[in-house]
Parts: C-alpha cells; structure tokens; sequence
C-alpha cells in the first residue's frame, strides 16, 4: 500500500479532506481524530489489509508519520 | 449432598467451547455431571477443552463450522446420532465482537457479526427442537447475549444489535417451543476475562473508565458457565424466555 493510500484512509475515518492530513503534524493536532476514529481506521486497515494496531503501537504514535511507518512495516513484514 | 445444580444424567452441547466462555461453561458443567459434546471449528482447540473437563472419556467433539447455516440441523442430527440420545441442553457460546463505527458498515461486515451471533443460534434453535433432538422430558437452551445489547456505545450497534436480538428470539422460542417443554434463556454478561476481552484491549478500549464503571470487577468466565449450568438444571424449570444480567454493575 501506499502513503498516499494510507492518508485516503485516514481521511475517510475522520471525515476530512485527505490535503488537510499533513504527516508530520501531531495526530492530537486533530480534532477530529478521535476514539471513533480510531475505531474506524482499525476496522478499514483490518478490512483492507488484514493489519492489526495492538495496544502498544497507540501507546507509541505520536504524529500520523508514526501511524503511517507503523503499518507500511506490518505491511511488508506480512 | 442436595445439589441443585446437577446435571447427572444430561447431555449437553456447548458451542464455542474451543476459548473463552464456552470453555469455562463446559469445563463447570463436566464438573456437574453432565455428558458434554464439545463444538467449535478448530479440532486442537477443543481437544485442549476436552483435557480441562472432568471425566474427559465420557464428553464428544464435534468440529462444525456455525457460519455453514443451512447445514446447521443436519449437523445437529448428527451430533444427536454419534451421542446416541437427544440433547437435554444448549448453551451457545459461539460468536464475535468487532467495532463496526456506522461510517464504514457494509453488508459483509455487517454479516460478519450476524451470521455467529444470531443467524448461527436461530439454525441451532431450528436444530436443537427438530422432533428427535428434544427429549421427551423437554430441553433447556441458553444463549450468551451481552450487556451490550442494554447499553449505547458508539462503534458497537451491529454487535449489540446481534447480541439485544438474542433476547426477542428467546422470548419468542420460549412460547413457540413451550408444547416440546423446551425453554429458552440468555446470559447477558458484562467484561469477562477471555480472549476475545484481550482482543478488546487492543481496540481502542478504555480499560479505566470499565474498571470503574464495572464496579464489582471483571467476570471470570466460569461464573457465567455456572449461570448456565443453573439454566440448565431443573432448580430452573420454571424459568423461560429471560435474561440474566451478569455485568458486575456496569448496566447501573
């Protein structure tokens, strides 16, 4: 899959424009980037690509580049 | 020793008995006296259940995938046959969670949780009532809804739908089935500790605001495999159609 990929679906959980996902900001920069968000982007990754976050990767995101990283490393260790 | 929870005598299938509550559930019904046929998909995992049970010699497996609906009561039939006398019990612990938030349902996903949850325990109903699975002396099924189906939480409305619909089919089943003296109950249990509670964790969940909320402590799966051992037993007789609650006081 690709970053751009990813962005497109973190921008359909969170009901935004993927332009306004920039992956060097902080994912608490989003409002919108909620509980249910999460919930959303955790169904469509598992959905699409058969990837699972545990509770450690949340525990260690901080930007959406770290999100993105770690799913595209599950992705080719797959 | 009176024993209002004995089962001497009865033959019990138990789906999902490969993990979690269905594991317990069986597990404390062996310990009951009753003769148990073990049902699930994957074979190692029920053989697992079998070595944990009280006199594992006298218990069955039977590795059926639920989500073969319409094979359902020839299964059952079958199951009937290799035990050589009709089912006195049910207890239907097989089923799935998942957040499922509103904005990416799909007729698929939506299926995914249905078809175990409640699709698979109308064919087992279908099944476990056919003429020569019940006993003369009638049947008792139980199944493991949630306290979900009490609750409103965000992410969760196919699962609790699933799982709040349990109880509108025991209630029907319970009059529909009542001249075969067959009755039906559901256990709404809270958080317990299983696998599938583990598989919660990693979903987002706020383990905090449970904790707090469930203010008598997350269920250990045995205490609902009890509940059903009493559903089963005759203490329950006049018992049908209900719901019993075991959710630590979350639903408060």
């Amino acid at each position: 899959m690709t970053n751009a990929e990813l962005v497109e679906l973190f921008a359909e959980a969170l009901e935004i424009e993927a332009s306004a996902i920039q992956p060097e900001k902080e994912i608490a920069e989003y409002k919108e980037w909620n509980s249910l968000a999460w919930l959303t982007i955790m169904a469509l990754l598992d959905e699409r690509y058969n990837i699972q976050l545990s509770a450690a990767d949340f525990r260690s995101f901080v930007t959406v580049q770290d999100v993105i990283d770690n799913i595209t490393s599950k992705a080719s260790a797959a | 020793m009176y024993n209002p929870l004995d089962l001497s005598g009865k033959l019990v299938l138990v789906t999902g008995a490969s993990s979690g509550i269905g594991r317990a559930t069986a597990v404390v019904l062996s310990r009951l006296g009753a003769r148990l046929v073990l049902a699930g998909r994957r074979a190692d995992a029920l053989q697992e259940t079998l070595a944990a049970t009280e006199n594992p010699a006298n218990h069955l497996c039977s590795t059926f995938d639920l989500a073969n609906l319409d094979d359902i009561p020839k299964w059952i039939a079958e199951v009937v046959n290799l035990a050589g006398a009709p089912l006195d019990g049910t207890v239907h612990c097989a089923g799935v969670t998942s957040f499922l938030p509103l904005r990416v349902v799909s007729s698929g996903n939506i299926d995914s949780i249905m078809v175990p949850n409640l699709h698979a325990a109308l064919m087992l109903l279908r099944g476990v009532s056919a003429r020569n699975a019940v006993p003369a002396a009638g049947a008792s099924v139980v199944f493991i809804s949630s306290a979900a189906a009490l609750m409103a939480s965000p992410g969760l409305s196919t699962y609790s739908a699933s799982k709040a619909a349990l109880g509108a089919v025991a209630r029907c089943a319970a009059k529909e089935l009542a001249a075969k003296r067959v009755r039906v109950n559901c256990i709404a249990p809270g958080y317990v500790k299983t696998p599938m509670l583990d598989q919660a964790a990693n979903a987002f969940v706020d383990f905090d605001r449970i904790e707090k909320a469930q203010f008598l402590g997350f269920i250990d799966p045995d205490e609902i495999g009890t509940m059903a051992a009493y559903l089963l037993s005759s203490a329950a007789r006049s018992i049908t159609g209900s719901q019993f609650v075991m959710d630590g006081g979350f639903t408060l």
